[in-house]
Formats: structure tokens, C-alpha cells, sequence
């Protein structure tokens, strides 16, 4: 044994606990929900497993296959509760009609030992957590919660709400399942891609919360990210025939490889054109391209994720002076938004415009959108605004534009950059906010 | 002559009746007694509401009902009297009367379904399943809906005879206008009529339809077939037997 530090035994376990926490936490969970039907009850007994875990692996050892102990403990407390539940309700029911009935209960259990179900339980898991008959902020604390196996504090911290309010939100999304019956399955054949964008889009939202928090002195939450590309990872591993799941694969990575120089020492945004690419997250980078050609080659044509993932790749290349090729982004872009209506997108395919042919030309359609319901108010239209008319050398209407725009930014790093950029501009005018 | 009158029984949000004083029992005996009781339901709150709509190729389900209210939809009853005035006597004796409101809405049933689903009086449950999954679908009109039905769009037959197929259909009838309809609250002991619903809304009521099927995908689907899902909204509220 070595000194000050923990006896062998015990520092295998806490590992073994920990690489078990993060693999086998959904899956064992999933089977429980399937099982028992009843998601408090399961939530309940996986946790139990794994604090029985605790204990047990220090004392007799880590056992061979941690998944399937993990999976028989929280059965076996599952049949526990069971019984007792309908010994209980046997008894009330003995009470009310003085007579014995037939109650359901621990002998329902369906055998678990076989494995081969696994892959489908994180799938229905997944699929029922992101049901749209569920509220969106539930659909998301759920998939947290269960699928990546974060605590309501975690949660609550990531989303800058109270844990209570978190925990009141779980419960309702919880009974709202039980009670209007949401299935627990995989939805089949003509729903499966309605149902698959919404539970892209529920991936893609704890992703941008992460990587653009919406308030807060960071504007980085390292924690969502990870948790969305292991998600993002998961769904390529479960459905590999989906296009659109590689390639919210590729946005995601593709996104957080530049993470390392988004922000400079003083904890000001650095704008991409701007950002030190030998900072760049190589690995990530390699591995969203692989994701972004595997979504091509299973579909050549237009998802929107995968438009999204190719533009993202046309900003990640990591040599050449003329980067990126803006006209491939405006095509992009006129693609993405032959889909559908978006006026962060139409913003993107201004400034991209704005690049490609001069300011002049996006300034006109940036100061309408700037307008529009959804971006009015908004600090992305008047930063872009301030760029254009920085880069076209109107250097009074910039400062003014930036001015506006410190207005409206809700982070730090936001505030810090506009700053930085104020100071360039008009360096004997007042700092701003 | 008898009149069919679905009675959508309003509760406000911040009302706090005791148990006692909400408790429908009492009414209901006497309702049933009377034969002027044919259903009712209890419905779970508004938060375990779906809606849905197909205003273009593709289902929109969204999470709620089809209209935020301070005052939400509770249950409902069937009724079968010989005039107004009864209803309206009959809703004005319902207890939700003193701290809610019972809005009555003459039903106003499909030629071709008129007959066909009435229950038996005093049949509380209908013809739904003990344990199975049972759903009200309240179809609304709600602004901004396309004013006709697209090209292709199932016909009111069409649904009947595949709900029929499912065994899912437990009854349901179109209801006359919101301007038909007569809401009741009883105050300080006095009746008090309002010819109207309960509020001046775009979004009201149109319809209602039991249905039993296994689970909510399968009550989506049902409701995304349904003509009224292309023309307005339609909540999917589960029943909470009492």
C-alpha cells in the first residue's frame, strides 16, 4: 500500500464505478423503465444499484461484467418494491372486498439477462424522452436526467435554473409520460423521421445551450457539449443508417474542435476569422469530417443538419489564406433555407454575402432582419450590422452600431469582445456599458 | 322532444373547493335516476394535454391544450332532457356550479352518425375498456386554420369507418356553435345564465369524441386523421376515472 494514497482496492472500485457510471447508467436504466413500466421506480432502483455498487465492488472486487450486476441488482430491488407494493394493495384490497385478489406484481418481470435487448432500450429511452407531446424544456432535462445520467443539480446549473424549479420539471415531464401514456417504444416506419429530427433537434439544442450560453459571465458550458456529441455518438452507434444523425455528429464536433480558441486570455469571443487555428481540437476536427463524409455518402442529397455540417466544414479548413470559400457557403446557405424558413440562417447567408461581394451588399438585408419578430432585440443582427459597417470603413456609424450592440449582449464574453472592438474603433470615446 | 347536450364542466385555476364541496356524486345519482345522465368523464389537468393539428402534409403535435385559460376543462357530461330549461336546471344543481362555470352545448351529430353511439342512460362508462388507454379528443376551431380541408383530406366517413376498424370509437358528435351555447354558474345561492360559452374566445370547442385506444401514439395518430385536425386543432386529453 503507498502513502496517502487509497488502498489498491478501493481506488479500483471508485475507477470501475466511474467508467460504469458513465456507460452503464442509461442502459441499465432503459431496461429497468421497459420492465417495470414505471420511470420513478426504475430511476429509483438503478440508483440503488449503484450505490449498493459502492460498497460491494470495494469489498469483493469489481465483478467481470459490471453492466450485468449493475442490471440483477437493480432488477432484484425492482421485484423488491414490487412485491411489497402489491402485498400492500392486497392488503387494501382483503380490506375493501374481504377478499383475496389477483394483483400483478414482481412475477410480471420480464427475464433481463438477455442482453441483446440493450441497444433497443436506449433507443426507446431516447425516443420517449424526446416525445413532442412532452414540453420542450422537459424533453431536454429528461434526456439529461436519464440518458446521460446527469443530476438535477448538474442540470439545473447548465440552464441557470433553481434546482427545485428543475426537479418540479422532471416530475411533470415524468407524470405527463404515465399519465397521458406515452408509449415507450421506437416509433416505426413513416413516423420514424418525423420523430428522429426531434430527437436531433433536442441533441442540437444541449449542444448551442452548451457551446453559446444564453446568460452568464461563461459563455462556454463544457459540460453540454460533451454530453451532446456523446449523445450525438450513441445515435450514430444505435441507428447507423441515418444520415442526418452522422451529420448532427459532424455540426457538433465540427463546433467544438474550434472551442480552444474561441475565447482569448481575457475571456473575450474571438471572432472565427480571427481565431488562432493552431488552437483547433485536431482530433475532433478529423473525426466530425469522417462523420460529415459518412452523412454524404449515406445521403447525398439536402438535410438540414447535414447543409449545417457542411458549413461548418467549410469554416474548420485548417490552411489558405481565402477561407472559406463564401460563395459555396452563400450556395449553402440558399439550400438550407429552401427547407424552410429560418432568420438565423438568413442572417448567416447575409454576413456570408457580406463577405463574398463587400459589405455594401449585406448591409440592407442585415438592418431588415434586424427587424424580423424572431431576431428583433437580438444581439446577433446588430453585431453583424456593426461588423459591415466596420469593414466598409464607416467608422462613426460602426461605433455607433457597436454601441447598440453592447446593448443587447447577455455574456461577458460577448460584452468583452464589443468592447475590444469599440476601443479599435473610437479609442477617445467612452468605454460603453 | 329530447335534446342532447354535452356539458363541459370549468373549473378557474385558482379555484380550492374541498373535496366535499366538488364531490359530483350526489348529482350524478340523481342525474342517472332521473334518465337524464347518459356519460361523463373526469379529465386529467390541461398539463397532460396534447395537441395536434395537420394544416399541411405533416402532423403538428404540440405540448398543452389548444388554448392556455385561466379556466380549464375539467370533465364533461352527457345529457338528455325534454328542454333548455332542464339543462340548465340540471347544471345549475352540478356542484363545479358554485365555484365554476357549465357551459352547454347542444349536440348536433353527423347525419350519417346521428344514431349510432349514444350510450344507454345511466351507462357511466360506456363502452370503455376497464385498463385500457382512454382519451377525450376535443376538436377547436382555432384562428389562423386553413379555411378548407386540403385535396385528399380524410372525409368524416372515412375516419368513423377506420376508428370503427380500430375499435377505438366510443361515441363523439359535432356540437352547434359557441353562440348556441348557455354557460351556468350558481353564486350566493342565485343561477346565473350567460347565452354564450364561458368566454368570448376565438379558440372554442366544435366536438368531442371518445376514443380507446392502446397509448398516446396511437390516440396521435387517430386525431392527425381526423378532418377537424386540418381545419383547427384538436386536444387530446386523457380520462382520469374517478
Amino acid at each position: 500500500m503507498t502513502d496517502g494514497g487509497p488502498p489498491p482496492a478501493e481506488a479500483e472500485a471508485a475507477a470501475a464505478l466511474a467508467r460504469a457510471f458513465s456507460d452503464e447508467w442509461s442502459p441499465v436504466l432503459a431496461t429497468l423503465i421497459r420492465v417495470t413500466g414505471d420511470w420513478a421506480l426504475a430511476e429509483d432502483c438503478t440508483q440503488e444499484a449503484f450505490l449498493a455498487a459502492v460498497t460491494r465492488w470495494e469489498r469483493d472486487g469489481v465483478p467481470d461484467r459490471p453492466g450485468a450486476w449493475l442490471r440483477t441488482v437493480a432488477r432484484n430491488a425492482a421485484v423488491d418494491r414490487l412485491r411489497r407494493r402489491s402485498t400492500e394493495s392486497r392488503r387494501l384490497t382483503v380490506l375493501a372486498a374481504g377478499e383475496e385478489a389477483v394483483v400483478p406484481g414482481a412475477g410480471e418481470l420480464v427475464e433481463l439477462d438477455d442482453e441483446s435487448s440493450v441497444p433497443d432500450d436506449r433507443l426507446r429511452l431516447l425516443f420517449t424522452c424526446c416525445h413532442p407531446a412532452l414540453p420542450l424544456d422537459g424533453r431536454v432535462a429528461l434526456t439529461l436526467r436519464t440518458v446521460c445520467g446527469l443530476s438535477v443539480p448538474e442540470i439545473a446549473r447548465a440552464f441557470g435554473s433553481s434546482e427545485a424549479a428543475m426537479a418540479k420539471r422532471l416530475v411533470r415531464a415524468r407524470q405527463k409520460i404515465a399519465h397521458a401514456r406515452i408509449p415507450y417504444r421506437v416509433p416505426a416506419g413513416t413516423e420514424l423521421p418525423e420523430r428522429l429530427s426531434g430527437v436531433l433537434a433536442v441533441v442540437y439544442l444541449v449542444f448551442t445551450e452548451g457551446y453559446s450560453a444564453t446568460a452568464g459571465p461563461s459563455p462556454v458550458r463544457a459540460d453540454l457539449c460533451r454530453e451532446a456529441i456523446r449523445l450525438a455518438r450513441l445515435l450514430t452507434q444505435l441507428l447507423p443508417g441515418e444520415a442526418e444523425v452522422h451529420a448532427l455528429l459532424a455540426l457538433t464536433l465540427l463546433h467544438d474542435a474550434r472551442r480552444p480558441a474561441r475565447l482569448d486570455e481575457d475571456g473575450a469571443l474571438v471572432p472565427l476569422e480571427e481565431q488562432d487555428r493552431s488552437r483547433w481540437d485536431g482530433v475532433r476536427l478529423a473525426e466530425g469530417l469522417r462523420a460529415l463524409g459518412e452523412a454524404q455518402r449515406l445521403a447525398p442529397g439536402d438535410g438540414p443538419l447535414l447543409l449545417q455540417a457542411e458549413i461548418a466544414a467549410c469554416h474548420s479548413t485548417l490552411t489558405g489564406r481565402d477561407w472559406p470559400d463564401w460563395s459555396l457557403v452563400v450556395h449553402l446557405y440558399d439550400r438550407l433555407l429552401a427547407l424552410g424558413p429560418s432568420p438565423h440562417a438568413e442572417l448567416s447567408r447575409a454576413v456570408a454575402l457580406g463577405m463574398r461581394d463587400g459589405p455594401d451588399a449585406a448591409l440592407a438585408l442585415v438592418r431588415d432582419l434586424a427587424r424580423s419578430p424572431l431576431l428583433a432585440g437580438t444581439l446577433a443582427p446588430l453585431a453583424a450590422e456593426a461588423d459591415l459597417l466596420r469593414r466598409a470603413g464607416r467608422r462613426t456609424e460602426a461605433s455607433a452600431a457597436y454601441r447598440r450592440a453592447l446593448a443587447a449582449a447577455t455574456t461577458d464574453a460577448e460584452a468583452r469582445f464589443l468592447r475590444g472592438r469599440l476601443a479599435v474603433l473610437d479609442p477617445t470615446g467612452p468605454p460603453g456599458r | 322532444m329530447t335534446m342532447r347536450y354535452l356539458m363541459l364542466v370549468r373549473v378557474p385555476d385558482d379555484a380550492r373547493p374541498t373535496p366535499q364541496q366538488a364531490d359530483p356524486s350526489a348529482w350524478h345519482a340523481e342525474a342517472v335516476r332521473r334518465g337524464q345522465h347518459l356519460t361523463g368523464e373526469r379529465l386529467r389537468p390541461p398539463s397532460d394535454a396534447t395537441t395536434v393539428r395537420r394544416w399541411g402534409p405533416s402532423l403538428t403535435v404540440t405540448h398543452g391544450p389548444f388554448v392556455e385559460l385561466a379556466e380549464h376543462i375539467v370533465g364533461f357530461d352527457l345529457l338528455q332532457v325534454d328542454s333548455a330549461e332542464e339543462a340548465v336546471a340540471l347544471a345549475a344543481g352540478h356542484p363545479v356550479a358554485g365555484f365554476g362555470a357549465l357551459e352547454l352545448r347542444e349536440l348536433w351529430p353527423h347525419d350519417s352518425s346521428g344514431g349510432d353511439w349514444v350510450p344507454t342512460p345511466g351507462e357511466t362508462d360506456g363502452d370503455l375498456r376497464p385498463g385500457a388507454s382512454s382519451y377525450v379528443l376535443l376538436m377547436a376551431g382555432v384562428p389562423g386554420a386553413p379555411a378548407e380541408a386540403p385535396a385528399g383530406a380524410s372525409t368524416m366517413e372515412d375516419w368513423i369507418a377506420e376508428a370503427e376498424r380500430r375499435d377505438a370509437d366510443r361515441g363523439g358528435s359535432p356540437l352547434r356553435g359557441p353562440e348556441e351555447a348557455v354557460t351556468v354558474r350558481v353564486r350566493e345561492g342565485r343561477t346565473l345564465m350567460t347565452h354564450g360559452p364561458y368566454a368570448e374566445l376565438a379558440e372554442q370547442v366544435y366536438g368531442y369524441q371518445l376514443l380507446d385506444v392502446p397509448d398516446l401514439d396511437a390516440a396521435l395518430e387517430l386525431a392527425g386523421a381526423h378532418p377537424a385536425a386540418g381545419l383547427g386543432a384538436i386536444e387530446i386529453r386523457p380520462l382520469w376515472p374517478m
